[in-house]
Parts: C-alpha cells; structure tokens; sequence
C-alpha cells in the first residue's frame, strides 16, 4: 500500500554532550522510521531509551547531532509547517499566571487566528475538553488531570494534521484516561496522524496502529501492533456457555489433533474495563 | 583614515540620533508583529502580575516622597538635592526592575518548558527575543512611569515646581538608559546562566555608569596591550553615564541641550537594536531542553 509519510528520520543520532565537548550520553543512534498518514504511532520503551528526544527532534527544539529528519515533508525547524502540528508534552508546561482562557487565547494569537474566530474555537474546545467551568481559573490551582486536558485544548484548537503526544494519559485517572484515548482515536477518525509516548502498555494496546521500541537510544522494533502481538504457534477459542461437557470434548479434540491444551477457563475482562463499567453503572444510579 | 573619520566625529551626535530613529522604526514595526505582540503582551502580564513587582514601585515612591526630608541637608539647594535623590531612586528601583525582569523572561520559559509549546507553533527565534525585549521594555515602562509621575507630581506640589520640566527629562532619559540594559540582560540570557547573567548584567551597569571615571584612569594607564583591550572593552561598554542629568542642569548653570538628549536617546535604541540583534543570533543556534535526556 501507498501511503503519504508524514514524519520520516534518516540516520538519526542525537549525542548530549558535556560543556567541554565530551559524549554525556548517545540519545538515539541511527533511528530509521516513517509515521504514515492517518495513523496512530506509538514509541515505547523505558526511561532513558531516547522517546522524548525523538519528540523533540520532531518538534525543532533540538538538532540532530547526525542524520535528518523531515516533518510534514520539511525540516522541522521550519516554521511553516508548525500550523500543522500540535504537540501535548509529558506535563503540560502551562504558564502559571494565566487562566484556561488566557492560555488559549495566546496560543490561538500565536497561530494567527482573528479574535472572533479564536473566541469561538475556545469555546468549543473547552467543552470538549470540560473545561468550561474552570476557565477563569489560574492554571496553577488545576490538578495534573485538568493541566492535561488545557494541554490537549491548545492541541485541538489549532486543527493540526500531525499531532505528538508525550504521555498523554499520565497523571489521569481512568476516566479522564479513557476519555483521553476517546479524543485520540476521534482525531484518527478525522485522518490525523497521531504520534505518541507512553509507559502503559495496555493504552498503547489499545489505540495504536503501530509501534516503535525504543532502547537506549537503538531502534529495536517497529511493525504494526498486530503483527507484533501474534503467537503465530497459539490459538484461543472464545466461546460463550460451554458447560463442562463440551469443555471436555474440546479438551479431546485438541488432544487428537496432536495439539498441546494450554489452558482453558472464564475469558477476562480487563481491569479498567470493569473499572470504567462499575463507575458509569454507579453515575447512572446516581442520576 | 583619520581625514575620513572627521566628519564622522564631527556629526556623531546626528549620526547617532539617525540611527536611532532607524532602530526605533524597526523595533515598533517588529513589535505590530502579531506573534511578537502576543509575546511581549504575555511577558508584561507575567511581570505585572507579580507582587514583588508593585512592593518595588511602591517602595519607590514612599522613598521619593521621603526624600523631601534631605532638602534640609543643603540649605538654598533644596530642590537640587530632591530632584538628585528622588532621580537615584527611580534609576536604583528601574534598575533592579530591568535586571531581575529582563533576565527572567527567557530564563523561566526555559525553566518552566513552556518554550517547547512555543516552538510548537509558528514562531521563529526572532519573535521570542523580540517579544520578550519589548515585553520588559514596556514593565519597565510601566515602572518608571509609575515612579516619574509620583515624583514629577511631587515636584509641582513644592516651591521647587520650576525644575518640574527638568525632572520629567531626566526621568525619560533613565528610561533610555534602562532600554538598554533591558538589551544586555535579553543578550546574556540567551547565553548565560540566570545568576551569571544578573552578576555580569550588574557589573557592567556599574562600571558604565561610571564611564567617565574608567575613560579617565585608562588615559592615565601606560600604552601597553592591556591599555588597549582595556580602551576597546570601554568603546564597546555602553555609556550609561550618559543618561544621567548633571546636578549643574537643575541648579540652571549648565543646560541639558537638545541634541545631547537626542545623542543620548539615539545611541540607546541603536546600541539595544545591536544587541538584541545579537541576542537573536545566539538564541537561534541555541538547543534547549538538553538538560534532561528521556
């Protein structure tokens, strides 16, 4: 399949060094990876393995030590395309003294929105994000879950066509986390490219299309999720009222065809599944 | 080469009042820029928002209002010695606004890494520099401003009312004169680090407000290597000495001379231009986020 690249790096190697020129620490070493159009990516890998380095790479904040790296087809350090980007880093760095209105009226001025379409774009992205009201509120009285969401309304205000997300469900609970992917995967829905970060595994699971691993600072693994998560030596049966029976003859049926039954019991619900069930079943009896 | 600079020396003042107004031009047209108008708004929002900032002025000017008490320290000059005090209060409170606001604006957009969803959108290098010199710019406007009319008003209330115009003078002139260490503060933080930058920032303001006291030791220095480092340290140094209006100007036995005013203003903008300029370049070659590697 053909599709559009929308972040390529070549050979990319950022090296720290110390003031008097000596290698601190090798960040990435010759990372070779395309983001596609319209798809969720995703970095893994522990602290330390070079995933925020990357990011700001992409971002224009650094420079590559080698190699090179393209974002919407140009350098990033190229200002025309940061129209077209949106990026929530791992806190949302927020200027302290302002409020939600105010912070997202100076970066909807940085864009170059007009005053009356900047109003409008504010109010409609605080209700998305729930924030209407709290946003005369200084940003320094938010919670980590509400800086989050000021993050990801400065993200949507602009529309971007990529958008790079560091961590982007640290610090929430699991509602403000579920609500968080909901918003990932509804700008997917809306052709985004989305590039993001992150140590939860399950969440990466679960939105991402594909996925890098990154380990100090090597590329280890890029493939589509699938891909990556198929056993291709083991099967699993998911069947609803099996009683012990046909639990028996399935055991035989295996048995005969010389496979090996590894084993067989209630399939589970995964825990913030049941979490985000038991909550919403609780606000229903509420209302 | 000598018959060549002549003319040069000759219309200095002129020259410098040119090239003052070329700089003011750019500044203006460079802050109507929307995103540098939208950064140097933020820049003052944060500084006025903060108390430190008022307890100063209005410190300020509970002193400047004090110091008609030294008008009885020199009987028959009372309103020299006013206008002197009431001056150095708002040169010392100006200072200290331009210093501490002027190194910090870059400094905590580093710190607080709010300089990463800067860079996330369309702004160049040249709009944050710029933003943040016309952002303290216009705190220490504000500052000045505030203190100058208390002490101009002051003025007109007491039998000294007739140094009123002269007072406001001296007062715009210290705003100039704080133009320009706001530039070197913007230069060093592109640089340096916060306390390195405050101490160099007040060490030069120090030396140059002495200028004419170092121009004199070094002429009377031997013509050694050491003479002429020392001679091109002192040309590049700005003159804040300059700015300063001599107590002979408020006793009337000396006037303050249009030209020398505009010479002063002139060479204010042009030497801020150059180095905001300057600080533009380093800004723009510079990585940050490199203090934390994930």
């Amino acid at each position: 399949m053909n599709r559009n690249v929308v972040v390529r790096t070549i050979d990319l190697t950022k090296v720290y060094r110390t003031f008097w020129g000596r290698t601190y620490v090798r960040a990435l070493n010759k990372v070779n990876m395309e983001v596609y159009e319209g798809e969720v990516f995703a970095l893994l890998g522990p602290n330390g393995s070079g995933k925020t380095t990357t990011m700001k790479l992409l971002l224009g904040i650094m420079f590559p030590t080698e190699g090179r790296v393209e974002v919407l087809g140009k350098s990033p350090r190229n200002v025309e395309i940061k129209n077209d980007l949106g990026f929530m880093p791992e806190e949302s760095y927020l200027y302290r003294f302002l409020n939600a209105n105010e912070t997202l009226n100076f970066y909807g001025s940085l864009m170059g929105l007009d005053g009356k379409t900047r109003k409008k774009r504010i109010d409609e992205v605080l209700e998305t994000v729930g924030l209407t009201e709290a946003r005369k509120r200084r940003t320094r009285e938010y919670s980590k879950g509400m800086s989050r969401r000021i993050g990801m309304a400065q993200v949507l205000l602009k529309d971007p066509k990529l958008v790079i997300l560091d961590e982007p469900t640290i610090g929430l609970d699991p509602m403000g986390a579920r609500e968080m992917k909901d918003v990932i995967l509804g700008l997917k829905e809306r052709g985004k490219t989305v590039i993001m970060s992150s140590h939860l595994l399950s969440e990466v699971q679960d939105i991402s299309d594909r996925i890098a691993i990154l380990h100090r600072g090597d590329l280890i693994k890029t493939d589509y999720v699938g891909n990556l998560l198929t056993i291709e030596d083991t099967w699993q049966i998911i069947a609803r009222n099996l009683n012990e029976g046909t639990r028996g003859k399935v055991r035989d049926v295996i048995r005969e065809g010389g496979g090996e039954l590894q084993a067989i019991g209630h399939a589970r619900e995964s825990l913030e599944s049941l979490f985000l069930k038991t909550i919403r079943k609780e606000e229903e009896v509420e209302k | 080469m000598i018959a060549f600079l002549t003319p040069l020396k000759t219309y200095w003042p002129e020259i410098q009042i040119g090239l003052g107004v070329v700089c003011l031009t750019l500044l203006v047209a460079g802050g109507s820029l929307r995103t540098v108008r939208a950064i140097a708004f933020n820049t003052i929002r944060e500084e006025l928002r903060k108390k430190i900032l008022f307890f100063l002025v209005l410190f300020g000017i509970v002193l400047i209002v004090a110091s008609g008490a030294i008008s009885r320290v020199q009987p028959g000059r009372e309103g020299e010695a006013v206008a002197q005090v009431g001056l150095f209060v708002v040169g010392l409170f100006g200072m200290l606004v331009a210093v501490f606001s002027a190194t910090t604006a870059l400094f905590s957009e580093i710190r607080s890494r709010t300089i990463f969803l800067l860079f996330s959108h369309p702004v160049w290098s040249f709009h944050i520099i710029l933003g943040k010199f016309l952002g303290v710019v216009g705190v220490v406007f504000v500052s000045v401003a505030l203190m100058g009319t208390g002490l101009v008003v002051y003025f007109t209330l007491t039998p000294w009312w007739t140094l009123t115009g002269r007072v406001a003078l001296a007062v715009v002139l210290l705003f100039f004169q704080l133009v320009m260490l706001t530039a070197m503060c913007v230069l060093g933080s592109t640089f340096l680090s916060r306390i390195t930058n405050i101490l160099l920032s007040l060490v030069l303001f120090f030396i140059g407000s002495g200028y004419l006291f170092f121009k004199d030791v070094t002429a009377m220095m031997k013509v050694t290597l050491m003479k002429y480092y020392v001679l091109a340290f002192l040309y590049i140094l700005p003159n804040f000495q300059k700015f300063v209006v001599p107590a002979k100007a408020f006793s009337g036995e000396s006037s303050l001379g249009a030209v020398r005013v505009l010479s002063a203003v002139g060479d204010s903008l042009f030497r801020a231009a150059a180095m905001v300029a300057l600080g533009i370049l380093f800004f723009r070659v510079k990585e940050v986020g490199t203090e934390r590697w994930e």
